[in-house]
């Protein structure tokens, strides 16, 4: 037997069975430990293959090589410094643009490598067939196909691994770029990675690719390399990374035309043109707006009036909170204690009232109608519109996926902003976010508030706060460096949603909701109770009663909800919501707090989220900058209202 | 599998994800590891009916 160890490593898109693969090929005798210097997870196992022992790698998934995250890093990291001999590029054989784009980018890095189409009987159902001869030959490496979960075609991918070659395959890119490739190259240290893809990682703008080279240029060669990227870079108007993507996207298309057929059954019944128009550029908008008028009718006024007033006055009102003072009383001698449960600032009278009686009827109705859209298959239209709008703004392509998904939770959209590529867009994204883009509970005690108000009042609040986000996402545009990556999107054909589907997705919410919102309903209700026991609540308002009162012209009892609201952004609107229940508050007032409201700081988790994501001293500046533009845009709101007498 | 009704990018619940999550492997979301996009978890009032399903068809299969 030969001593000397091949390395071999399995690298791919995630969720393509790479770790299928990887103990089909290793057994279980496997070591898992963190890639020098981050906290990302590389399992090594051992294989004998042609006589020769080899240690295979299972490689973090990636979706390109320029890294765009800590995972993709490690990866490219691998091929760079581990002396690889082969690579097994392991694919999900449905997701084949994905797979050629990774495939490409392996042929320009120029190591030995083979294209394991995984789960091929996926795609064959799907009617995805492939012409592995002809791709092969093209491509000029060996394909083969395999079913990993069935330990099918495993011996004849082992048996592969016995010839592999380097590729010879290139991608032309325009004239521009060629040239400063070959500008570049002859300046590269020699390394496992080709020189040409090295030259187009440095020019696509990876900064994670400076350290390496600092280690093995001087200081002068970096500095000439870095001027002709600038200079590249200063001859487009798109980023370097996105028209190296655009290239390579062409360049796959086209494989994929002589390659790959896939039969499409199309049924073009009323729901595929329906499906068409609504990503239509004129028809797309009279569908969204029906589409938002239907979500205000169902959510906001029929389950915030409907569903709210049967649960808060007649289950809670009536039944539940008389039930709980009972047995609190019953129960409990101390009247601190009762108080604590069922006084004016109880966790029963308030927290759980609130939360079950007021915000959960909403926000179930909202999910519901979330499912639908989801399950219909209009949500990927809606980031086409949303694509459409931001594209006013400056924004572009990935910007919008975040802050679509803002409208469900502000919290997971901040994190989902890591797709994004420069760091300034990362910090205008979390920035709308947090100030403009309410999320699904949130937006459900909104709608049921408007529906309180005149029809003119509540395109006054949709115009208010469409103003604030486009005219921040537009100066915040000035100072971004071009435009971001268009992202992919698959658009699904529109289908009727299956009930079962959106039952059980609105449950699972729901349990994700109670589970999140309830604490810090809990939590900003004590804080409320303590605050008011020793004599401190009156304080506050006293104080904020200037800005409060005084700016926005809205009940010192306001201030409350706002303290609340800085806990969770619904809680406050849920508190605003009771104040205009019970009259407290006029229209003018009411559209006053919900624009205030609307902009005002998320939540407590978004914050901590924000901190890890952008740090300590950008989440700071962020909630400053929303907690002043929220009052500032409803105290001017209330001024101009006041000033030119306009009653609601 | 589960397919993201954002991108459309088909996947399998992978827990590693999470790790490097700030919200940590608790949050009862699933992301799409393409685009983000979070889909609800498995719920759990729905699984614990489903167990009781089988066990009382398990119960009558033995009966």
């Amino acid at each position: 037997m030969n001593i000397k160890e091949n390395k071999i490593v399995l690298v791919g898109n995630p969720n393509v069975g790479k770790s299928v693969i990887f103990g089909l090929l290793t057994g279980k005798y496997v070591t898992v430990s963190n890639y020098p210097g981050t906290t990302v997870e590389v399992t090594k196992g051992y294989a004998v293959l042609e006589n020769k022992k080899c240690i295979i790698f299972d490689s973090p998934g990636i979706n390109s090589f320029i890294p765009q995250s800590e995972d993709e890093k490690v990866t490219r990291d691998i091929l760079l410094n581990q002396k690889i001999d082969k690579i097994i590029q392991v694919a999900d054989a449905k997701n084949i643009t994905r797979t050629l784009l990774i495939a490409l980018q392996l042929a320009e890095i120029g190591l030995p490598f083979v294209l394991d189409l995984n789960m091929i009987d996926e795609a064959r159902e799907k009617r995805i067939n492939i012409d592995e001869k002809e791709l092969s030959k093209k491509l000029g490496i060996p394909i083969v196909s395999t079913i990993a979960t069935q330990n099918q075609g495993i011996a004849e991918l082992k048996e592969t691994l016995k010839n592999l070659k380097r590729p010879d395959y290139h991608i032309k890119y325009d004239s521009l770029i060629e040239e400063a490739l070959l500008r570049v190259e002859k300046f590269l240290p020699e390394s496992q990675i080709n020189k040409r893809a090295l030259s187009l990682m440095l020019l696509a703008g990876d900064l994670s690719l400076k350290s390496w080279l600092k280690e093995n240029l001087s200081q002068e060669k970096l500095k000439f390399l870095e001027e002709v990227q600038e200079d590249l870079a200063e001859k487009y108007i798109e980023p370097l990374a996105y028209i190296i993507n655009e290239q390579r996207l062409k360049e796959t298309e086209n494989l994929i035309k002589s390659c790959v057929k896939t039969e499409k059954i199309i049924l073009k019944n009323w729901v595929y043109y329906l499906g068409r128009i609504s990503m239509d550029r004129f028809w797309g908008i009279p569908i969204l707006i029906i589409v938002l008028f239907l979500m205000y009718k169902f959510v906001g006024e029929f389950a915030a009036g409907a569903g709210v007033n049967f649960v808060e006055n007649t289950v809670f009102g009536k039944y539940l909170n008389p039930w709980a003072i009972k047995i609190v009383n019953f129960l409990i001698p101390i009247p601190l204690i009762k108080e604590l449960f069922v006084g004016e600032y109880g966790i029963f009278t308030m927290a759980i009232t609130y939360a079950l009686a007021i915000v959960m009827p909403i926000v179930t109705a909202f999910f519901l109608f979330f499912g639908i859209l989801e399950d219909s298959g209009y949500l990927p239209r809606l980031a086409i519109m949303a694509n459409r709008f931001c594209k006013i703004m400056g924004l572009n392509g990935k910007a919008v996926l975040p802050l679509v998904l803002g409208l469900g939770c502000d919290t997971m959209a901040t994190i989902t902003a890591r797709i994004l590529e420069t760091k300034k867009e990362k910090i205008i994204v979390t920035l709308l976010l947090a100030l403009g883009i309410p999320c699904s509970a949130q937006l459900g005690v909104i709608l049921a508030m408007l529906a309180k108000l005149s029809f003119s009042a509540t395109l006054l609040w949709v115009g208010i706060v469409l103003a604030v986000i486009l005219l921040v996402g537009y100066l915040a545009s000035k100072v971004l460096p071009g435009k971001g990556g268009d992202f992919i999107l698959e658009i699904p054909p529109l289908r009727i949603p299956k009930l079962s589907n959106i039952l059980i997705k609105t449950l699972a919410r729901l349990e994700w909701y109670l589970k999140e919102a309830v604490p810090l309903f809990i939590l900003g209700t004590l804080l409320l109770f303590v605050l008011d026991k020793i004599k401190m609540l009156k304080v506050i308002e006293k104080m904020a009663s200037p800005l409060v009162v005084g700016f926005l012209g809205l009940p010192s009892r306001a201030s409350e909800s706002f303290i609340i609201g800085f806990l969770r952004r619904d809680y406050g609107a849920a508190g605003l919501y009771a104040l205009a229940d019970k009259g407290l508050m006029n229209h003018t007032q009411i559209v006053v707090s919900l624009v205030t409201i609307t902009l005002f700081v998320p939540c407590i988790a978004q914050f901590f989220v924000s901190i890890k994501e952008r740090g300590l001293k950008t989440a700071l500046l962020i909630s400053f900058v929303t907690f002043f533009l929220a009052f500032l845009i409803g105290g001017l709101v209330n001024f101009i209202l006041h000033y030119l007498g306009i009653i609601l | 599998m589960i397919k993201c009704p954002m991108c459309g990018f088909q996947f399998q619940q992978n827990k590693k994800v999470c790790r490097n999550c700030p919200m940590g492997i608790g949050c009862g979301q699933i992301c799409c590891p393409n685009c983000g996009y979070n889909l609800p978890g498995e719920s759990k009032i729905i699984s614990k009916i489903n167990n009781i399903w089988e066990r009382i068809k398990k119960c009558s299969k033995k009966n």
